[in-house]
């Protein structure tokens, strides 16, 4: 499996007659894009901003964002699944356009209220204490959609999903022909079989009370699977994405999932300090303990059989599935499987209280990636994308605040991209 | 929070379907919930059969309080486990 | 060029000069010069500035008579308008390290004048202040003066003139138990690709997050009469009555209630909703009961398996509450139970 992916980086990003890339400035025609969107009954209306990092800017409603990526050999698609065939991807040449990103605002009806799958904020701030995530450091394309009424949750998600897949695909269209002026090859070549072998191992939840619960392999939703031995190239060319349910902070973006920094970070090592292995992508929170002790022998059980010797594992969300991490951690240490766990701390708002919830005494090498508790004030902006105001607890009062003022947020959870799960950024906890 | 109330003198029976998390934690006297969004019924059940399964995890519930306890200690009631 | 600095120091009776273990009962003594190993701090801290005074306590009378102590001191030290409080270094000693965190918390907290002490990590008095002022470590005895002094000194300067205090192991001072957010330089991704390596060649690695081992409690007596006894239903399911009408958040929620259930042989649906952001909640707004079984711990009641269902369900949302916040609501419900003369509970939890 060898792909050869190349970027395209963009610069600027201009509203022109003609959708098309010119050097380093997409061009685009707002006007085609628009109404390719509005084809779907679903979508009443659609606005398309540009928001630029540096910029007092905030967008609301955050519900995803995708990274323009476009197969231009090889067998399928990119977004398989949802852009096309369920053709095994990983393979042959992906152009993809860097530094930009296609982020979707929509608000969704209050369809589901309370418990798991009530729609929660997402805001990103383009600068400033909000701007946390490396999707507040890329050039953004927001699609502000309006949804037309009568429809389900499940059509909504997929209505907003499909819109910006396509919007995505439309710009990396623009690369078709051309030469990428980066280019790097991905693939796991055969090594010195002395270094150690690698796996990593990335847990995400599913919720599977919703339409939509969550996330896709190939485009099919993944319900209460066991883990699955993967292709790092299948996550390059978007075969692991979420749906456009919520972009909270723990609801890293589609844009975050195919450009993870532990697959890049393992394929450097490859052949030098390590043998990148593979991929286990690890579906997490079962209701029920057993399964989730299950789940995580099994995970181990793979990373066994496929001769690991190290793994790295990662996980998002909050609450019980953490429990699943440190099981898979505990499976794994048992198994002889030497393995660094990565999370966010808890903590409290001052970080007097416990960074976690669960532990394993195997859990003996965490990377910390800072912490979800801490209050963070995002300060007044000159301009919001998405809408004029936004509600932060709909499930206490109900209150909509201005979305344009000072907000002051007891936790990081409304920050689209607000915790760096897979380990983009440098922020980490140490102790006072 | 049950350990506190433990600690103060009054026994808890702490209903959960995280019986081994609330182990590792320490708590006493851990009875076997169904699952964690019903941990006292089984929605699949008619109600009258819902209800009764609620009643014997109540019941072993009652019993954890009534039993002397040393270290962290499970009540499973194998029936009402889906 | 800074200002010179004004020192308040605190020691004890021994090295203020006063006297032994005799002399324990020593209550506050001023002296308006550096005194003991306060020379020894002037002499570290030159013209940078002074010890405008040192108080002396007994270690009886500050450990026996602390609220006392505590406001004398207070009282003393506020008169003096020091920039810092020093107090010891107390090494090894219980009581001294005791009074010595003491003044240090209460200056701290109370007058908002910063204060550092320094004394042997095993002294029992590092668990009860880490928190609430700074401890330098030093040796079991005094033989570790001559090293701690100049540090001691260095430490209160820096504080006295508003330097922002780094973390515990780049400041040499004892971790206060803060965990605060910091940038490393390198990323997170490298950081565990390195901690891998490191981990799989044998290298000596650290973790960012030691992991905790939770304390066991002693387990309650058993109830020995179930037919006279109260038993109370207490659940983090976040299940309110419908409105929510103490506004609970559906995560990190610090608040608990009661709501009475007295009047009730069942949870209603229509009466009833799950505010809780870590579960599926449908099974419960169909069935509350299925969360907090009240219809069938009525029927025990009506039956006379158990005497008494306590009058009010107390709830609270369990998803995203630290573990000492969970400590501060249990101990209030316990408090609301004794009242009750509650003899057990049923807890619920998702």
């Amino acid at each position: 499996m060898q792909l050869d992916v190349g970027t395209f980086p963009i610069n600027s990003i201009v509203f022109d007659h003609h959708t098309r890339l010119d050097g380093d400035t997409l061009r685009i025609n707002r006007h085609e894009l628009i109404q390719m969107i509005q084809e779907d009954p679903c979508i009443e209306r659609a606005e398309i901003e540009l928001a630029i990092p540096g910029e007092s800017t905030r967008i609301i409603h955050v519900c995803d964002a995708i990274e323009p990526r476009i197969k231009v050999s090889g067998p399928g698609v990119c977004y398989p699944g949802l852009m096309g065939p369920v053709d095994t991807v990983g393979r042959g040449v992906t152009h993809r356009l860097g530094g930009m990103a296609v982020v979707l605002s929509a608000e969704y009806p209050r369809l589901i209220e309370t418990g798991v799958g009530a729609a929660h904020e997402a805001i990103l701030d383009m600068s400033g204490p909000g701007a946390l995530g490396p999707i507040a450091h890329t050039l953004n394309l927001v699609l502000v959609l309006a949804l037309a009424s009568g429809y389900s949750q499940g059509d909504y998600n997929r209505a907003v999903q499909l819109a910006g897949l396509k919007v995505a695909h439309r710009l990396a269209q623009t690369t078709e022909g051309k030469a990428p002026p980066l280019r790097r090859r991905y693939e796991l070549t055969p090594v010195d079989t002395t270094l150690p072998k690698v796996v990593y191992i990335s847990q995400f939840y599913t919720q599977l009370n919703l339409p939509a619960p969550y996330l896709t392999w190939y485009g099919m939703y993944i319900t209460d699977w066991m883990p699955l031995w993967v292709h790092p190239n299948e996550i390059l060319d978007g075969a692991l994405i979420p749906g456009a349910v919520g972009g909270d902070a723990v609801r890293p973006s589609s844009w975050e999932y195919v450009n993870n920094p532990i697959i890049a970070r393992l394929y450097e090592a490859h052949g030098e300090a390590l043998a990148f292995l593979g991929v286990i992508v690890h579906r997490t929170r079962f209701e029920v303990f057993e399964e989730k002790q299950l789940s995580a022998n099994q995970a181990a059980k793979l990373a066994k059989l496929m001769g690991a010797d190290g793994a790295i594992v990662t996980w998002i969300g909050a609450g019980n599935a953490f429990i699943e991490g440190m099981l898979t951690v505990q499976a794994l240490e048992r198994e002889g499987i030497k393995t660094v766990f990565m999370t966010y701390e808890h903590g409290g708002q001052e970080g007097w209280e416990a960074p976690l919830m669960f532990t394993v005494p195997e859990a003996d090498a965490i990377i910390s990636v800072g912490s979800l508790d801490r209050a963070i004030t995002l300060p007044a902006v000159e301009r919001v994308i998405g809408g004029d105001e936004l509600c932060l607890d709909p499930e206490a009062s109900g209150e909509r605040v201005p979305a344009a003022g000072e907000l002051r947020l007891p936790w990081r959870l409304p920050i689209a991209s607000g915790i760096d799960h897979w380990g983009f950024g440098r922020l980490t906890c140490i102790e006072y | 929070m049950a350990k506190v109330m433990e600690a103060s003198g009054i026994p808890v029976a702490l209903i959960t379907a995280l019986t081994t998390l609330a182990k590792d934690v320490g708590a006493p006297r851990i009875v076997q919930g169904v699952r964690i969004p019903h941990p006292c019924g089984n929605p699949a059940l008619p109600s009258d059969r819902d209800r009764a399964v609620r009643r014997r995890i109540v019941m072993m519930a009652l019993k954890a309080l009534q039993t002397s306890v040393v270290n962290p200690t499970s009540f499973v009631d194998p029936s009402v486990l889906i | 060029m800074t200002s010179p600095i004004r020192i308040v120091h605190y020691v004890n009776q021994f090295f203020g000069g006063i006297g032994g273990e005799e002399r324990a009962d020593t209550e506050l003594l001023i002296r308006e010069h550096p005194v003991g190993p306060g020379v020894g701090i002037a002499r570290a801290l030159g013209e940078r500035g002074r010890i405008v005074a040192t108080l002396i306590g007994g270690d009886n009378y500050f450990t026996e008579r602390m609220d006392v102590a505590r406001s004398a001191a207070l009282e003393a030290i506020e008169r003096y308008r020091p920039d810092v409080v020093i107090a010891g270094p107390a090494f090894n000693a219980g009581r001294y390290g005791m009074a010595c965190g003491e003044v240090c918390k209460a200056v701290t907290e109370t007058l908002r004048i910063p204060s550092v002490t320094a004394m042997s990590p095993h002294n029992p008095a590092v668990s009860l202040y880490r928190r609430s002022t700074y401890i330098l470590p030093t040796g079991e005895s005094a033989a570790s003066m001559p090293h701690i002094l100049p540090r001691l000194t260095a430490f209160a300067h820096r504080l006295a003139i508003g330097d922002a205090i780094g973390p515990a192991e780049r400041e040499g001072y004892m971790p206060r138990g803060i965990r605060g957010i910091i940038l490393d330089e390198r990323s997170a991704a490298q950081r565990a690709a390195e901690m891998l390596k490191a981990k799989l060649t044998g290298e000596p690695y650290q973790t960012e997050i030691p992991v905790e081992v939770f304390q066991p409690v002693s387990p309650a007596a058993p109830l020995q009469d179930l037919t006279t006894a109260t038993i109370a239903l207490v659940t983090t399911s976040g299940l309110v009555p419908r409105g929510n009408p103490d506004g609970f958040k559906s995560m990190n929620e610090s608040r608990w209630a009661t709501y009475p259930v007295k009047h009730l042989d069942a949870l209603a649906p229509d009466e009833w909703e799950p505010i809780h952001g870590g579960y599926d909640a449908r099974f419960a707004r169909e069935n509350p009961n299925r969360v907090v079984p009240l219809d069938v711990l009525r029927e025990l009641e009506n039956e006379g398996v158990i005497g008494r269902l306590h009058a009010d369900l107390i709830v609270t949302v369990g998803v995203g509450t630290p573990v000492e916040v969970c400590q501060r609501m249990g101990e209030e419900i316990v408090d609301e139970l004794h009242r009750a003369n509650v003899s057990a509970a049923i807890f619920t939890s998702n």
